[in-house]
């Protein structure tokens, strides 16, 4: 009996020791992972909001393709709505578009275009889905067929690229869907869209008659100069030093970072992004891993510090409108009313907020410091038809419909003594960017490009 | 079984289990144990040549705030002084000149060489020099109490010939503002600098550490105003690669030097382009003409020997 007391007295000693040893190692890893740096974070904030990604990726245009023509809702703002229920179909049985098997678009369809090109990743933010979407490609616009005899591809993610690879999905309770698209169509007030060829024998829609009222907006501002605001993007404000820069506005610098201030807009830059150290941390991912960081990163930067200067009682917000993942850079720009707002001035671009990353840092971000607030109705200008955009743009020697990425209806942002006025505009997209079309430039063919115009 | 077998069994098993563990809480007590106690330089010492040239001091320094030098009357009298050479002054603050007959320059005895022909010679750092070959310039960096390395606005650059005659350079000059931050910050310890760098492979073993010097450095590519100019470890690895750790926030930068000339010319370039107006002759006869010629002549040097030598 001694023996076994002796065994018994044993046992219970070894099992108390590996209790024992076991915390005493899982101690010690804890201890060694709290040596890691934590982030710097900043308190400081401006005077907006936060956002979310669902906000922010919208299409910039709806349209319907029914017997043969094609028209968009009278007023913009009802687009919204068909996004928000198309965002909450359910889809499944997400795959490939098979490249032999292209689309019948003779039956009535849906569309929705988006102002960019974005990774199928993004799919899972808009809409729901039973999980991520696997295939990895791009896609630009939304294409939503109103057939009640079609058992597949009920709806089409559509590449921007003619040979880049599309998504098709399917819908639950199809007719259910046709019905309500149906009911929209026979209610709603439409206006005719024109067809329009552009580059690469792409066809993009503008609407033929301009149904947009331009509004004056009083404003308010951030100022610079205070620490507070400095410190959102220096690690020590208390050492920045600012000078006039010859080219007008202010420069912000602590030896590393510089913030030039010019009017109402600011430009950020982080020289420190090219440190030798840094480890390439979004070298060698795959464009949706570019792109989901790129969306998620520039949202949480702008997010730490109320950055979104939504007025949602005015209809003002901001929208993704353009994503490069070979430049790690991203854009929102400032949407009235449902539609995008341009700035005839791009060095002061008050109308976009974007951000250019490096080695997983925020290297360069611009963005405006005013918020648009109250707003009040501008006498109408008359604004060019779509034909007679379409006819301009044919005869001008400045453009060349094969060289047109896209016309879009919009505003101009334009600074006024105490308000910011916002003009109904055409604008059109080439590979140089975003440019105003004003009815000067009809006048006088092409010789004063952005100059305020009379339309 | 009898639970007096079960036991000796359990026995057993927690014995193994327990050698296995205690294994496991030595191995860490001794990784614990190392990492504070081996020091910086045990780590790198046998890798790593020339540790003696790391300094010690300062270990604490407060933001530099400097801005460009703007030459008074009497700076300008002072230039016209200077014997055998046609100067051109650009926006009050950057000397361009040029030798009438190239001046002999030895490298070691650069101090008696500069003195006599160079303007303000006493802001520079006439003990160290960087050689762009691609260049052939001598890169002269200010010293404000401590070097400030690669700014554009502090430096004296000697363009010599093949003969190695000095025959022209370009001079800018730096001075402290007048207010000047008052927060100290702790700086990082020189001998961490050195031990980041090898651990991220920028510093290879059997290197040598050929200089390791405090002075001011900043990121800025152009700066107007008033720069700020930060705390820095200058690094010179086997004579030839230069690293600039930012001894507040830790970033490691490398310089080319070839790189900051091509960027001085650029930036007299655009002056010649968009601006011939803010360069000034120091002898008023100059007509434009030889002004451009003069200036096309000296861009067209640096070009010349790019890449030749």
């Amino acid at each position: 009996m001694k023996f076994e007391l002796a065994k018994t007295i044993i046992l219970t000693f070894l099992v108390g020791l590996s209790f024992l040893l076991t915390l005493a190692i899982w101690n010690y890893d804890r201890a060694y992972e709290v040596a890691e740096d934590a982030d710097q974070t900043t308190e400081a904030e401006l005077a907006g909001m936060e956002e979310n990604k669902k906000n922010l990726i919208e299409p910039y245009q709806i349209v319907f393709h029914t017997n043969g023509t094609t028209v968009g809702y009278e007023n913009k703002k009802e687009e919204l709505e068909i996004f928000d229920y198309v965002s909450n179909l359910h889809l499944y049985d997400f795959k490939m578009l098979e490249e032999n098997n292209r689309i019948d678009e003779s039956v009535d369809y849906v569309e929705l275009v988006f102002p960019t090109s974005m990774p199928s990743s993004y799919i899972a933010e808009i809409i729901s889905t039973e999980g991520p979407v696997s295939i990895d490609t791009q896609f630009k616009s939304i294409k939503l067929f109103l057939d009640e005899n079609r058992d597949s591809n009920q709806i089409i993610f559509e590449n921007s690229d003619p040979y880049g690879i599309d998504i098709r999905a399917n819908i639950q309770n199809m007719p259910q869907v046709i019905e309500h698209f149906n009911q929209l169509l026979l209610v709603g007030d439409f206006i005719t869209y024109l067809p329009v060829e552009v580059r690469n024998s792409q066809t993009i829609y503008i609407p033929k008659d301009a149904n947009i009222k331009g509004k004056k907006f009083r404003y308010t501002t951030i100022s610079p100069d205070t620490q507070t605001f400095q410190s959102i993007f220096f690690q020590n404000p208390q050492d920045v030093a600012n000078s006039p820069n010859p080219e007008g506005g202010q420069t912000y610098s602590d030896g590393t970072r510089q913030m030039v201030v010019r009017g109402y807009f600011m430009e950020f830059t982080d020289f420190s992004t090219d440190d030798i150290t840094q480890n390439e941390q979004m070298e060698g991912t795959a464009i949706q891993g570019i792109g989901d960081q790129l969306l998620t990163n520039s949202l949480e930067h702008i997010n730490s510090h109320n950055g979104w200067f939504t007025e949602k009682s005015e209809n003002i917000k901001y929208r993704l409108y353009d994503l490069n993942t070979s430049l790690r850079n991203i854009k929102y720009r400032m949407v009235y009313n449902n539609y995008p707002v341009f700035s005839s001035n791009s060095l002061e671009d008050i109308a976009t907020m974007s951000l250019e990353y490096r080695n997983g840092k925020v290297f360069k971000y611009t963005r405006p410091l005013m918020i648009l607030a109250q707003s009040y109705d501008r006498s109408d200008r008359k604004l060019m038809s779509a034909e007679e955009l379409v006819a301009f743009l044919e005869e001008s020697e400045q453009y060349e419909m094969n060289r047109i990425l896209n016309i879009q209806l919009g505003y101009r942002i334009e600074q006024q003594e105490q308000v910011y006025d916002l003009i109904p505009t055409w604008c059109v997209e080439t590979y140089n960017g975003w440019e105003i079309i004003t009815r000067d430039m009809v006048v006088d063919q092409g010789g004063q490009r952005n100059a305020v115009g009379t339309n | 079984m009898q639970w007096g077998q079960i036991k000796t069994l359990f026995i057993l098993c927690f014995l193994i289990l327990d050698i296995f563990l205690l294994q496991q809480f030595i191995k860490n007590q001794q990784t614990v144990s190392v990492l504070p106690e081996a020091s910086l330089e045990e780590n790198i010492q046998g890798n790593i040549e020339g540790l003696d040239n790391i300094p010690e001091e300062p270990t604490e320094a407060s933001m530099l705030y400097a801005q460009r030098k703007e030459l008074s009357e009497d700076d300008m009298t002072a230039l016209e002084e200077l014997p055998n050479q046609d100067m051109l002054i650009i926006e009050d603050h950057l000397i361009i000149s040029r030798f009438d007959d190239p001046v002999a320059f030895d490298i070691d005895e650069a101090g008696d060489n500069i003195v006599e022909n160079i303007w303000n010679d006493e802001s520079y750092d006439l003990e160290n020099y960087i050689l762009d070959e691609k260049t052939n310039t001598y890169l002269f960096f200010q010293k404000i109490d401590h070097p400030i390395f690669y700014n554009l606005s502090g430096v004296l650059m000697i363009h010599v010939n093949e003969d190695g005659d000095m025959t022209s350079y370009v001079q800018t000059i730096l001075e402290k503002a007048e207010e000047q931050p008052e927060e100290k910050y702790g700086l990082a310890n020189p001998m961490k600098v050195i031990s980041d760098l090898f651990r991220r492979n920028s510093i290879q073993s059997g290197s040598t550490i050929s200089k390791m010097e405090f002075g001011y450095h900043n990121l800025l590519p152009l700066p107007n105003g008033v720069q700020v100019l930060i705390p820095t470890w200058g690094v010179e690895v086997n004579d030839s690669e230069y690293y600039y750790a930012n001894a507040v926030e830790g970033h490691i930068s490398t310089r080319d030097e070839n790189e900051f000339v091509s960027e001085m010319r650029n930036d007299i370039q655009e002056y010649v382009v968009s601006d011939i107006g803010a360069i000034q002759p120091l002898d008023p006869d100059w007509e434009q003409q030889d002004i451009t010629q003069f200036l096309n002549q000296l861009l067209q040097n640096i070009e010349l020997s790019d890449g030749v030598n």
